[in-house]
């Protein structure tokens, strides 16, 4: 009986439940939760928002809900589905060795030679979102999202009206005006809330709404931040319609926000295939960094204009971006760890993020002034709010803070423009960062 | 940017140093972001004046090949209905004036024939609302 009770005692003493109650060693106070299982618990509640956040208030929940589940798992203790693979060298026992000379130990094991002393190479095995990762790390899937947006994607608006440019490239303010108050925190000289060149670089992004280019750039110059960055872009995103009309209100007047404008020209068939090859062309060759997410944009959406390869134009829409986005939801998740994420820099990710994204919106509105008063009037500032990307969200509050003013108001189609120039602006600057950064 | 070190970087750096780098970035960042995107607004510009242009021709070309087709039977025209049975006036209205507001070009149109496109499974007709819908 005694035995029996025993061994229950050591499968719950081994188990992850155990763990959860335990505090890390060494540092502070806040240090040895974070790296103990109460910073799990933290995180496993943290998660679990996320969760209810995603299904019950619908907040981006194709992302958002695989990012929370992988949060979820990877703090489960013990469960290493993160741990990274790797090899050790391990001296042969002499059985071994004559199992070498005969030719049959190395039929298994890489057996390599070092001083005269013989190894066999012991392959210890990743966990499963540790290999997922990968694509996150080499910075394959969010060009490959892209690919599935650009398939997704009717530029038509912007080719109408080409002005729509300026406005997606002036929403990108709020990234660099953010880059600008990142890296000024490092004059406090506190090492908590300093930041490097390279993670100021990565949390401006969030300025500009988009997603997959957030963790492009993220994985590329400060991946251990990819878990907060991804958690408050996605976030920002769903909040659009929150965040953005007290600062389209407060940066215009009611004449402005009534404004009509004219209906947007058709586009012909040619025009909208020559787009993505324009674009291509003039973007890469500009700033070759930009090349995986400019040009797998421009090749879905050729996928879709040429009307040629509808097979592969629907695959991209449809299965090839459902299945990277359940492995870059869930390995981004993955990557938000206690230890890295309690830390005060992930609150202070929040808030310039959140600056960031307020920031766009009030450089594409501003942008919009100007356009509107060189243009004696056609032009509604409100659409250049949309620049900031949140394909189609930033659009859709343009047209209902639009309405608000004036029912008659059909602001959609015209926001779309700067709204989808908003995703290659932020393409373009996420390259720019990344030929300073890198 | 091979050679390229930020100030901030070196271990002489100070306050002013980060800010003046930070600002080189601002200026670097929007440049680039500008540049670019005017480049594309200037050809996609020039490429849709292009564009109207030679739709204008094809245009005044098909009214040409319009008018000689009809000159030789004037007495046809006036029989053709405008619209086929069961399309109510209010409907012919409303096409004249959804083709009036996308035209825009202070023109006067000429509705000749309103025909309704073969009935649709109602599938197929779902399936096209769904892919004209703006999402």
């Amino acid at each position: 009986m005694n035995s029996l009770l025993q061994a229950v005692a050591d499968i719950w003493n081994e188990s992850g439940f155990v763990r959860l109650f335990t505090l890390g060693t060494g540092g502070n106070l806040w240090e040895r939760i974070a790296s103990g299982g109460i910073g799990n618990l933290i995180m496993i509640a943290i998660a679990c928002i996320l969760l209810y956040l995603a299904i019950k208030k619908q907040f981006e929940p194709l992302l958002l809900l695989p990012i929370a589940f992988g949060m979820l798992l990877v703090n489960l203790p013990l469960g290493e589905v993160m741990k990274s693979q790797f090899n050790t060298l391990v001296p042969l026992t002499d059985q071994e060795y004559a199992n070498y000379l005969k030719g049959i130990f190395e039929q298994s094991y890489p057996v390599f030679e070092m001083n005269g002393q013989f190894y066999w190479q012991h392959f210890e095995t990743g966990g499963l979102m540790w290999y997922l990762y990968q694509g996150v790390k080499f910075g394959v899937y969010p060009p490959l999202i892209f690919l599935g947006i650009g398939a997704m994607t009717d530029f038509g608006p912007l080719i109408a009206n080409p002005k729509s440019f300026l406005l997606g490239a002036a929403a990108q303010l709020g990234i660099f005006a953010t880059f600008f108050g990142a890296s000024a925190l490092g004059l406090t000289g506190i090492p908590d809330i300093t930041f490097t060149s390279q993670e100021a670089a990565s949390i401006a992004i969030i300025g500009g709404a988009d997603g997959p280019t957030a963790i492009w750039l993220t994985s590329k110059l400060a991946p251990h931040l990819l878990g907060a960055i991804a958690v408050a872009a996605y976030s920002y995103m769903a909040l659009v319609p929150i965040i953005q009309p007290p600062i389209m209100r407060a940066l215009t007047t009611k004449k402005e926000r009534s404004v009509v404008m004219q209906q947007l020209r058709p586009v012909s068939k040619t025009e909208k295939i020559l787009f993505p090859i324009f674009v291509t062309l003039i973007v890469v060759l500009l700033l070759p960094s930009a090349a995986p997410l400019v040009g797998m944009l421009m090749l879905g959406n050729l996928f879709r204009e040429s009307g040629v390869v509808e097979r592969i134009s629907k695959t991209a829409q449809n299965e090839l971006m459902n299945i990277i986005t359940i492995f870059l939801g869930v390995t981004v998740g993955a990557t938000a760890n206690a230890a890295t994420f309690l830390q005060p820099k992930t609150i202070l990710i929040i808030i310039l993020g959140l600056i960031a994204f307020s920031v766009g919106t009030a450089g594409g509105v501003l942008f919009g002034k100007l356009m509107y008063f060189f243009t004696g009037g056609k032009v509604n500032p409100l659409i250049g709010s949309a620049g900031v990307s949140a394909v189609p969200m930033a659009a859709r509050v343009a047209q209902k803070v639009g309405q608000q003013e004036n029912p008659g108001n059909f602001l959609l189609m015209h926001a779309m423009g700067p709204n989808v120039a908003g995703v290659i602006g932020s393409a373009v600057a996420a390259g720019v960062l990344l030929t300073l950064f890198q | 940017m091979g050679e390229f070190k930020f100030v901030s970087t070196l271990a002489s750096a100070n306050a002013s140093d980060v800010i003046l780098d930070a600002l080189f970035v601002i200026v670097i960042g929007l440049t680039v972001v500008f540049a670019s995107l005017i480049l594309l607004t200037a050809i996609f510009w020039l490429f849709g004046k292009f564009m109207q242009r030679g739709q204008k021709k094809s245009v005044v070309h098909n009214e040409q090949a319009d008018d000689e087709s009809i000159a030789p039977k004037p007495a046809i025209i006036p029989q053709m209905p405008v619209a086929e049975t069961g399309v109510s006036d209010e409907v012919v209205a409303v096409i004249s004036a959804a083709v009036a507001a996308m035209s825009n070009d202070g023109k006067r149109y000429t509705v000749r024939r309103v025909r309704r496109v073969a009935n649709r499974p109602v599938w197929a007709a779902a399936g096209i609302t769904e892919s004209t819908r703006p999402f």
